[in-house]
């Protein structure tokens, strides 16, 4: 039932945007997101580098956390078994809700970096919900490195489909991945679990 | 309880008379409330019963809707078939999704969001696929030909969604009385002690899905005949899927009047409120008022509005008795 509690705070938040800002596709136009500089023989958006800079420094930053202090390891204990996590003495509500605002932090920080490169619209979150949740399964359910691997993996396959067939056609690639990964190695490329 | 039957059955027999009384426009809100009550009663199978949230439903009716009408205008086959051959590929597309939600575990939140995102999939073909409109939508054109499930006549859809709304309302009770239905609950409630009681719940989950899936596909064909037009972002959009799921929640997923009695509250409030917002500019506005909704109705009525009518009902039927 808590899903349908997301969905609909979803739906609040996704047409109250479209109520305020209309479905236009809005832009970020900065200084910033016109730089470019020369990596060696590419060429490379400035916006682009911070944005995957700031990508990696958190990923490490968010398994710092869940692997080096002892809030991290009570999530991961409360992730793996929560009647066990209880049973030694861990706050699983809490733990639970630090969780959620701690991702939830994560990814508006990833809406923040991705504005000024594509452009964005009320309808951008379902889609961006759609593609990490294929991010996720291939990657492998609650492994931080198969959401990296994943990531990475998912989008330049939607790249590669958006130019060898057609960019509208690009999330239909990814689909077909995540369908590939779940008969061939259904916990996903770094999951431990057999489902 | 025997009231609260007792007046069901009169507004059942009521029913079929009033489009005689009543005004088109309230033809056309019954309809709609029949119409949604099935599409209801259709998620119910699998969202209510088998506890498997499937936020994706849309995707069937989108399925059940273009092939009817693909068949109709391509190949001259009547709809009255054709609902059966969209309610088939629908199933053997809920086969697809069952398969992959279940035999590799997805649950819960994973899904959910598989079921979305076949939505979203499906969403993409048909708006890629010139043969079926692409983007623009596919159009049927009106010739008022009763074999080709048109009527010039509106209070025929109503006749045939109320029919739709029995037979799948009858259909669910009858599974609820049977092993079936009682598996599906067992499975919803605790899906370990379940499978280490022998049942074998996949198997189960999957005819679930597969009856679901087909209901909808045929519900499906009323959809495209009654508004004669299909947009791929509407057909298989979310909020379609939010359309069918949120009746059942709110009146009581995993009973089975919940569907109707939520069809009866939601329907007529959504026509009012998309009415009313749409003169104000205000497009999905209503969404927001389903959200909250959700968000309210999980908060404090989880069972849903049926359930909690029924027990105060009878409590107050009890003293007299």
């Amino acid at each position: 039932m808590q899903i349908l509690l997301m969905l609909g705070v979803a739906l609040v938040l996704e047409n109250a945007a479209l109520l305020v800002f209309g479905p236009e596709p809005q832009r970020v136009r900065s200084a910033l997101a016109q730089a470019t500089i020369w990596l060696g023989p590419v060429f490379v958006d400035v916006a682009r580098l911070i944005t995957f800079g700031v990508a990696i420094v958190l990923t490490l930053l968010l398994s710092a956390f869940l692997f080096r202090t002892d809030l991290g390891r009570s999530i991961r204990a409360a992730a793996d078994n929560p009647y066990g996590a209880l049973v030694i003495g861990t706050d699983v509500r809490r733990v639970y809700a630090v969780a959620f605002g701690i991702g939830a932090a994560c990814v508006g920080a990833a809406g923040a970096l991705v504005a000024p490169l594509v452009p964005f619209q009320p309808s951008t979150g379902l889609q961006l919900s759609v593609a990490s949740f294929n991010i996720v399964i291939i990657g492998g359910m609650g492994s931080l490195v198969g959401a990296f691997v994943g990531g990475l993996l998912v989008s330049v396959a939607e790249s590669l489909g958006a130019v060898f067939l057609k960019p509208s056609l690009k999330e239909l690639v990814s689909f077909s991945l995540l369908v590939l990964i779940l008969l061939l190695r259904p916990a996903g490329l770094f999951g431990r679990r057999a489902a | 309880m025997r009231w609260l039957a007792a007046a069901l059955v009169a507004v059942l027999l009521a029913l079929p008379a009033f489009p005689s009384v009543f005004g088109s426009y309230a033809v056309t809100v019954f309809t709609l409330i029949f119409f949604y009550g099935f599409l209801g009663q259709a998620w119910n199978v699998v969202g209510g019963y088998a506890g498997q949230l499937s936020a994706g439903h849309a995707a069937f009716l989108g399925v059940g809707a273009y092939t009817a009408a693909l068949l109709s205008a391509e190949a001259g086959v009547t709809p009255w078939l054709g609902m059966f051959a969209g309610g088939a590929l629908a199933a053997v597309l809920g086969a697809v999704v069952g398969f992959l939600g279940f035999r590799f575990g997805l649950r819960g939140f994973y899904f959910v969001l598989l079921t979305v995102a076949l939505s979203e999939i499906c969403r993409i073909i048909a708006a890629n696929t010139e043969a079926v409109g692409g983007a623009l939508g596919y159009y049927i054109t009106f010739t008022g030909n009763p074999r080709q499930f048109q009527f010039q006549d509106t209070r025929a859809y109503y006749y045939i969604a109320l029919a739709l709304m029995v037979a799948a309302t009858g259909l669910v009770a009858w599974l609820e009385r049977r092993r079936f239905g009682v598996y599906l609950a067992a499975i919803r409630d605790d899906e370990a002690a379940c499978e280490a009681a022998g049942v074998d719940t996949f198997r189960y989950k999957m005819l679930a899905m597969l009856l679901s899936s087909f209901l909808t596909g045929v519900g499906g064909t009323f959809y495209a005949f009654y508004l004669f037009s299909l947009q791929p972002n509407t057909v298989f959009g979310v909020p379609l899927s939010v359309e069918i799921i949120i009746r059942p929640i709110v009146g009581g997923a995993g009973t089975v009047l919940g569907p109707v009695v939520g069809s009866f509250i939601l329907s007529p409030l959504a026509e009012l409120s998309r009415h009313y917002f749409a003169q104000g500019g205000w497009h999905g506005a209503h969404l927001i008022v389903y959200g909250a909704l959700l968000v309210t109705v999980v908060l404090f009525l989880p069972e849903g509005a049926y359930p909690r009518l029924a027990r105060a009902l009878r409590r107050r039927a009890a003293p007299t008795a």
